[in-house]
């Protein structure tokens, strides 16, 4: 036999069990717009009633209401991990597709004021001077137009060099950013052990950290697992402890400091453990990947086209240049030479040899009788326009290497920015997977709402009807004949 | 089945419009800048197909105006080479009829004389003419004039202004003006003063009318015939017979100026040709269809438009308005 004044009990276990879950749905709905919130459910359990046999137990008895089981969050750690993996992978291919997509901004082409139309303009002022040698205008036009293509070589090369000085200090700031996050997440971990151990709800502690941890994912490809029962999520780099419950690693950016270093063989730009300065490894993903693939490769590779080019361009026209004589019979001396202190030929340091009109030597033949108004070295030197190396590309003219590199630069920058794009749609994917788990719905809180507040003013109306029953019995009964 | 939510659905609206307004901008960029090919990867292949059809058109602009260049040159030799021929002719009828004696005074002769002289002023006139400031009969030397009077050293008279320098090798083009006229051909678009007028560097006395210009020819019939005894008609005979032989050459240089002129207005008019190939081919190649784009561009924008309606529609309803 149960006490008469349980069933109020009952009812109020239910108010308060159905008040609980209202704050809940309200901190679902208020978050429904929160970046990494994971939607809350209350779990709600009934109270059995006395079921243990023994020597007064009596009969059956019925349960003795609800009580609040927990708060789970719906989300999946699986999909998680996927959005980690994915979200490292985009931010490795978006980045190298990035630096490609600034290369082809420097190599500018097809356009008027690109590389190729410089050169362009150049043989076209070879050219003229054949029909007029003995023309000043004709050969101040070579001067200024080579010019030109000194300039644009050396814009170029500047271009690049500055790149590699961004992404450098680029490279810098994400791997400070890496460890701030990481010091977050050890924090972080720290708090919802103490929380959890206490018994205690840490589920948006746990929110904050899950977004820490697919933050440092995006940043190095960093992976993590849960490390116990405790909430508690290590991330592991290439094997090493990056975070490691409440203790964080930190990294270092180790490495040439100059893109000059990287291109004379200097150490590759990679990351170390501050702490036993032991190289971390490649790295698989993340946006730091990216950024140490355009520091050691793609953008070093771009400068040596580059000089490449001006290389090409200076040892092509001086070969000819010295085989020619100039008005006055004597023979041409270089028409491209280097910047004082330099030793070869590059983008940056290839300077015109020639300042004076007359040192241009136009003439093939020597003597001075008849290379006056001859042009025929500066026919030689435009037939340089359509070098093709006879089939060999690397002993081809400066416009077809400069060609080569353009097609090169594009095909690389179009896969690069299809691959990027793709992973995208996948990442997108992946990301909509878990927030359909993670995800606030609101017409569903609503409807939850719904049922929630019908249930508590059930509850509200069972005690209103047991008050009435002891009404009927302490105040009512006995009164009989009264 | 999946879950789907409010925020779900409004960044997978949001995705989708983002790739529309991509679309969007994509075709804008082509139909403003009219270029199908912006930057490299748009079409790395088609890219180089631009560039090179660029070099060769410019290449083929530059051999449209060295064939101009060269067909100015060779009308004015033409014109320079055909009056000569004239004057020549009748230089030659002159002194045939120096030959005729009996019909002949001393004035008469010394009238003929006068005439001769002024045909070699005059032919030494057209030896020397010039285009853009250049003697087309001086190869590539930067002389005033092709022919230069050198009466004070050896050797004396008419000396030509190029050096022996082109004669030691025949097959050597030096000293000739070549105009490029495709990737592989030069043409010639001067004539060797020497070869029309012939010079005096190489003659042995007054009477080797063989090796000797034709303005001291010239002189040198002018002199025998204005003779106050009797003529020497020997002299003038064999004087006569150089004049014949230097017409000839004459005439082979005219022809020569002819053949060259052929192949330069051909080379001219396949220059002009290949210009409008390359140019329609790089149109192709990188200019925007206007059209296509254009409807591409409305069926996008219908696209956008849709999507945006739909966006509006799905974002608004919500349980909470059919609740009270």
């Amino acid at each position: 036999m149960s006490s008469s004044f349980s069933g109020i009990s009952t009812a109020l276990s239910g108010l308060m069990a159905h008040r609980k879950a209202m704050d809940i749905a309200g901190n679902n709905i208020a978050n429904a717009n929160t970046a990494g919130y994971t939607r809350q459910r209350t779990d709600l359990q009934s109270i059995p009633g006395q079921s243990v046999p023994s020597l007064f137990s009596t009969g059956s008895l019925s349960g003795n209401g609800v009580s609040v089981a927990g708060v789970t969050r719906m989300g999946d750690e699986f999909l998680n991990g996927k959005v980690r993996s994915q979200v490292s992978t985009y931010a490795d291919l978006s980045g190298r597709a990035a630096t490609l997509v600034d290369l082809e901004r420097i190599v500018n082409e097809p356009s008027t004021t690109g590389l190729s139309s410089q050169l362009g303009k150049m043989w076209d002022a070879w050219s003229k001077l054949v029909t007029a040698p003995s023309s000043d205008a004709a050969r101040v036009a070579v001067i200024n137009t080579s010019q030109g293509v000194v300039d644009t070589l050396a814009n170029a090369a500047g271009a690049v060099n500055s790149l590699w000085s961004q992404t450098r200090a680029e490279a810098s700031a994400q791997v400070d950013e890496a460890n701030a996050v990481a010091a977050d997440v050890a924090d972080l971990n720290k708090k919802i052990k103490s929380i959890v151990a206490s018994g205690g709800q840490a589920n948006e502690l746990m929110d904050q950290r899950d977004q820490a941890v697919v933050r440092l994912a995006e940043l190095t490809g960093a992976v993590a697992e849960p490390a116990d029962d405790s909430g508690v999520v290590d991330v592991h780099l290439r094997g090493g402890a990056l975070v490691q419950g409440g203790r964080a690693q930190r990294l270092e950016l180790a490495g040439s400091s100059s893109m000059q270093a990287v291109r004379a063989g200097g150490e590759d730009l990679h990351l170390q453990w501050a702490s036993t300065g032991t190289d971390v490894g490649a790295l698989v993903g993340g946006s730091v990947s990216a950024t140490f693939a355009a520091l050691n490769g793609a953008i070093p590779d771009e400068a040596a086209v580059y000089d490449e080019i001006a290389r090409t361009l200076a040892t092509k026209v001086n070969a000819a240049h010295t085989q020619g004589y100039l008005a006055n019979g004597a023979p041409g001396g270089s028409f491209f030479g280097v910047l004082a202190g330099s030793s070869a030929y590059t983008a940056t340091s290839i300077r015109l040899a020639v300042t004076e009109t007359q040192q241009i030597a136009a003439a093939g033949p020597a003597g001075s009788g008849i290379s006056n108004t001859d042009g025929s070295n500066a026919d030689k030197i435009f037939q340089i326009s359509s070098d093709d190396g006879h089939g060999d590309p690397s002993a081809a003219g400066p416009d077809r290497k400069w060609a080569a590199h353009v097609v090169d630069i594009g095909s690389r920058t179009q896969t690069a920015s299809l691959r990027s794009t793709v992973t995208q749609a996948t990442m997108a994917a992946s990301v909509s997977d878990q927030q359909a788990a993670a995800g606030v719905s609101l017409d569903e809180e609503t409807a939850n709402l719904l049922v929630i507040q019908r249930a508590y003013e059930g509850a509200a109306r069972v005690l209103t009807a047991v008050d009435q029953a002891l009404d009927t019995l302490i105040n009512r009964t006995g009164l009989v004949g009264r | 089945m999946t879950r789907v939510t409010h925020r779900t659905m409004q960044e997978s609206t949001l995705a989708n419009l983002q790739r529309n307004l991509t679309s969007m901008s994509s075709l804008q960029e082509r139909l403003s800048t009219g270029k199908n090919i912006n930057r490299a990867s748009d079409d790395p292949t088609g890219t180089v197909s631009v560039l090179q059809l660029r070099q060769d058109l410019r290449a083929a602009e530059q051999y449209s105006r060295n064939a101009d260049d060269g067909l100015a040159w060779l009308t004015t030799i033409d014109t320079a080479l055909q009056t000569t021929s004239a004057q020549l002719r009748k230089a030659q009828d002159l002194t045939l009829s120096a030959l005729n004696q009996g019909a002949q005074s001393e004035d008469s002769r010394a009238a003929i004389a006068l005439e001769l002289r002024g045909i070699k002023d005059s032919v030494l006139g057209l030896a020397n003419t010039k285009y853009l400031d250049r003697s087309v009969f001086a190869g590539t030397t930067g002389m005033d004039s092709a022919y230069a009077l050198n009466d004070t050293a050896a050797p004396s008279g008419h000396v030509y202004a190029q050096t022996s320098a082109a004669v030691a090798a025949p097959d050597s083009k030096d000293g000739q003006v070549l105009r490029r006229i495709d990737a592989a051909t030069q043409v010639r678009v001067d004539i060797d003063g020497r070869k029309a007028f012939g010079d005096d560097q190489e003659m042995s006395g007054p009477d080797d009318f063989a090796k000797m210009s034709v303005f001291t020819l010239l002189d040198r019939v002018a002199g025998l015939v204005q003779t106050s005894g009797e003529p020497d008609l020997t002299s003038i005979n064999a004087a006569y017979g150089a004049l014949k032989t230097r017409m000839t050459a004459v005439g082979a240089a005219l022809s020569d100026v002819g053949t060259n002129m052929n192949r330069l207005s051909s080379a001219q008019d396949v220059a002009e040709d290949r210009k409008v190939a390359l140019s329609s081919a790089l149109s192709g190649v990188e200019d925007t269809d206007l059209t296509e784009t254009i409807v591409q561009m409305q069926m996008q924008e219908v696209a956008y438009k849709a999507a945006l309606g739909a966006t509006a529609k799905v974002l608004q309803p919500s349980l909470m308005d059919f609740l009270r």
